[in-house]
């Protein structure tokens, strides 16, 4: 499809993207220092409790919440509500979109309050029985709810798209918007059924003991498939606007469709590979989890293929020679072209997170790794590299297309993402490394393990928690320099008319899927994708239902439940 | 699609299938598994305890709170099997065993359980991995094999 022409977004839409653009970010201050500071901790180079009124745990809440829930889920909405508008051509429905954002902002400040009292220490997987505030989980639920009607709010658009263009294929980029929002909204359902009907009441005292074994299988029912969720706008942006941006072609829009729907239909059926060191599963249904979680990597492994074969092709139109010249060529460091940047940047990181996360759905072999700090090494080299660059990269570029502001500093801002990437590259695999000498993640090491005085200090883990702290330097000065940016962008004058939107669009080399196919139809794979998750989790969830003895509440400073149960 | 489009794809997917082979391999020939399914009917026990069976097999029962294990100091000898029961008095908990492939999570309503052999001497800690509350980086008890 060809899009030569911007779109003009209406007022309104504008100044409610802005909110979804911006809230978030301002959030992420927080977000990101307390990361760093985590790496300060666990090195032992902060040995207390608290920092600067900040409780560890407190702070690690935070940066769980804020940088994988509220920015993911916000910028999803924010780029989904760019994409269905440019490549519709359609404006959103105003009071959905009012809705929306409502929704969504009213439920973050609702679940920022008792983060920030200290009162939900619970971290962003809030395993029960330890418990929040109750307005931690209500908040939550307001947020999904709201990133749920952005989405209702898409469809009548797509609908009327398919009316005028009924011998067309929905574009590439919007399939993967819907992909990604079709997945969100199936797996915030049981994140729904545990918070509604298992923590609210029971936070508020009204049920006094739930199922642990039962909310912990419906969070990670939730929690992986919601890594595609945040990983899928990511893909849209490799394989829509990279190759055009690089200068040549998307090299298989076939290939790219596939993905889309292999995400479809293997992201949900794969939860239970959090759980492997749990009892009460038959291993047979760990082993099924594990041999799905393998098969949601090849549209992975397809994507590297891809997007790696239309760089080659853009390299070879700049002049690239030979098997490894095209390389050379690709414009790494072109100030006017940042979205290049900050995704070559985040595929190099990626080659490394995919890989090592094969390892984590190893079954057996995450015997090694469940909980230690390989596991942050990797997730940061997933969610805290690729996602989270094109979310650095992607939120200045709708900021500077609804203000009409030019990006200023343009050279520092393309010099973030590799920065980024180098810090990366010194923090991952030193948490991962750290993590196969066994260091937990999650913990305030600084109090205990890294502490030369306590009885359990590990001489051993002292070396990978001091490279940690360097990498935690480098990453907290990238994201310096990229508020520098900011701050340069918003206080500069406006150059060109607010509120238009315009992305570059790749062109296919090879043919796109034909518009009568399968690959073009999303009902069906969607009754697959259910019949998969009906198949795998039956059985895991007729056993956690199984259990016994439920848990009474928790307060994470007290070995004392809340309330006591009557024996 | 492409034919190396669709050569890129069966080569990920065997490869994948291999490495899937090879963890069923290490799993049922070498023994080398995820934790047992004790179904969530075994009702979670609250003492801890350490018992040497009459043919010399080891069998401890952990119990995880907040934050200490039960028992804290366990000894036992060199390659002999040990069972290894555990279940959490309050909230859930990790249990992991340096230097080894021992890994559990303690979840409040389950007992989990593995077996494993010590085959060197020394002190092994057992770190509690999942975040319990405000003292979980204290929570730490020695398996000492000698």
């Amino acid at each position: 499809m060809q899009l030569t022409s911007s779109f003009a977004v209406t007022r309104l839409t504008r100044s409610l993207m802005l909110v979804e653009v911006g809230l978030p970010l301002v959030l992420l201050v927080l977000g990101i220092y307390h990361g760093f500071l985590q790496t300060l901790y666990r090195a032992g180079l902060l040995q207390s409790a608290s920092f600067a009124g900040l409780n560890y745990y407190q702070g690690l809440t935070l940066h769980g919440v804020i940088n994988a829930v509220v920015l993911t889920t916000f910028f999803g909405v924010a780029f989904g509500n760019a994409i269905v508008q440019y490549y519709l051509r359609q404006p959103l429905i105003p009071w959905v979109h009012a809705l929306s954002t409502g929704l969504m902002v009213g439920g973050t400040l609702t679940a920022a309050v008792p983060m920030l009292l200290g009162k939900a220490d619970v971290l962003y997987t809030f395993y029960p029985p330890l418990k929040a505030h109750p307005a931690f989980y209500i908040g939550a639920a307001i947020l999904v709810v709201g990133s749920w009607v952005a989405f209702f709010g898409w469809l009548p658009l797509v609908r009327r798209w398919h009316r005028v263009h009924s011998d067309a294929s929905l574009p590439l980029a919007v399939m993967g918007i819907l992909v990604s929002f079709l997945i969100w909204f199936l797996c915030t359902i049981p994140l729904a059924i545990e918070v509604l009907f298992m923590l609210i009441p029971w936070s508020l005292g009204w049920v006094s003991s739930i199922n642990i074994p039962l909310a912990r299988t419906l969070f990670w029912f939730f929690g992986h498939p919601l890594v595609y969720f945040w990983l899928l706008p990511t893909y849209v942006v490799y394989y829509v606007m990279l190759p055009k941006a690089a200068g040549g072609k998307l090299y298989s829009p076939y290939a790219a469709r596939l993905v889309f729907i292999l995400f479809l239909v293997l992201s949900i059926p794969v939860g239970l590979h959090h759980q492997y060191t749990e009892p009460g599963f038959e291993r047979f249904w760990k082993g099924v989890h594990a041999l799905l979680t393998f098969a949601v990597a090849i549209p992975s492994f397809i994507t590297a293929f891809t997007v790696a074969a239309s760089l080659e092709y853009a390299g070879i139109q700049r002049g690239g020679q030979g098997l490894f010249g095209w390389m050379a060529r690709l414009p790494w460091f072109d100030a006017n072209r940042p979205i290049v940047a900050y995704s070559l940047a985040g595929l190099l990181i990626f080659l490394f997170g995919g890989l090592s996360g094969i390892v984590n759905a190893s079954y057996n072999l995450n015997q090694t790794i469940h909980n230690t700090g390989f596991i942050s090494g990797h997730f940061h080299m997933t969610v805290g590299g690729p996602v989270f660059l094109v979310i650095l990269g992607m939120s200045l570029e709708l900021f500077s297309q609804l203000t009409g502001k030019p990006i200023r500093g343009r050279g520092w801002n393309i010099a973030v993402p590799y920065l980024w990437m180098l810090g990366l590259f010194i923090f991952s695999p030193a948490m991962m490394v750290g993590g196969l000498l066994g260091q937990p993640r999650r913990t305030n090491m600084g109090l205990s393990y890294l502490d030369p005085s306590s009885p359990h200090f590990r001489l051993d883990w002292v070396v990978t928690s001091y490279l940690a702290a360097i990498g935690g330097v480098i990453l907290v000065i990238a994201f310096l320099i990229y508020l520098g940016v900011w701050v340069a962008t918003i206080a500069g004058p406006a150059e060109q008319p607010a509120g238009y939107l315009a992305f570059p669009t790749a062109e296919g080399l090879h043919p796109d899927v034909s518009t009568t196919s399968i690959l073009n139809r999303l009902g069906p794979w969607l009754g697959l994708a259910l019949l998969l998750v009906l198949v795998s989790y039956w059985a895991p969830l007729r056993q956690a239902l199984r259990t016994l003895q439920y848990a009474p509440p928790y307060e994470p400073d007290n070995p004392a439940p809340i309330v006591r149960l009557e024996k | 699609m492409e034919r190396t489009e669709k050569l890129v794809l069966l080569f990920s997917s065997g490869l994948l299938g291999v490495f899937f082979l090879a963890l069923l391999a290490a799993a049922e020939l070498q023994g080398i598994n995820v934790p047992p399914c004790l179904p969530a009917t075994v009702y979670p026990f609250n003492e801890a305890r350490h018992d040497t069976l009459p043919d010399g097999r080891h069998q401890i029962f952990y119990v995880a709170r907040m934050w200490r294990f039960e028992p804290e100091v366990v000894e036992v000898p060199l390659n002999t099997p040990i069972d290894l029961f555990l279940s959490a008095a309050d909230v859930t908990h990790g249990f992991y065993l340096s230097w080894t492939n021992t890994n559990l999570m303690a979840i409040p309503g389950l007992v989990n359980a593995y077996t494993l052999r010590l085959e060197k001497p020394g002190v092994y800690p057992i770190i509690c991995h999942e975040y319990c509350g405000t003292a979980h980086h204290n929570m730490v008890a020695y398996l000492v094999a000698k």
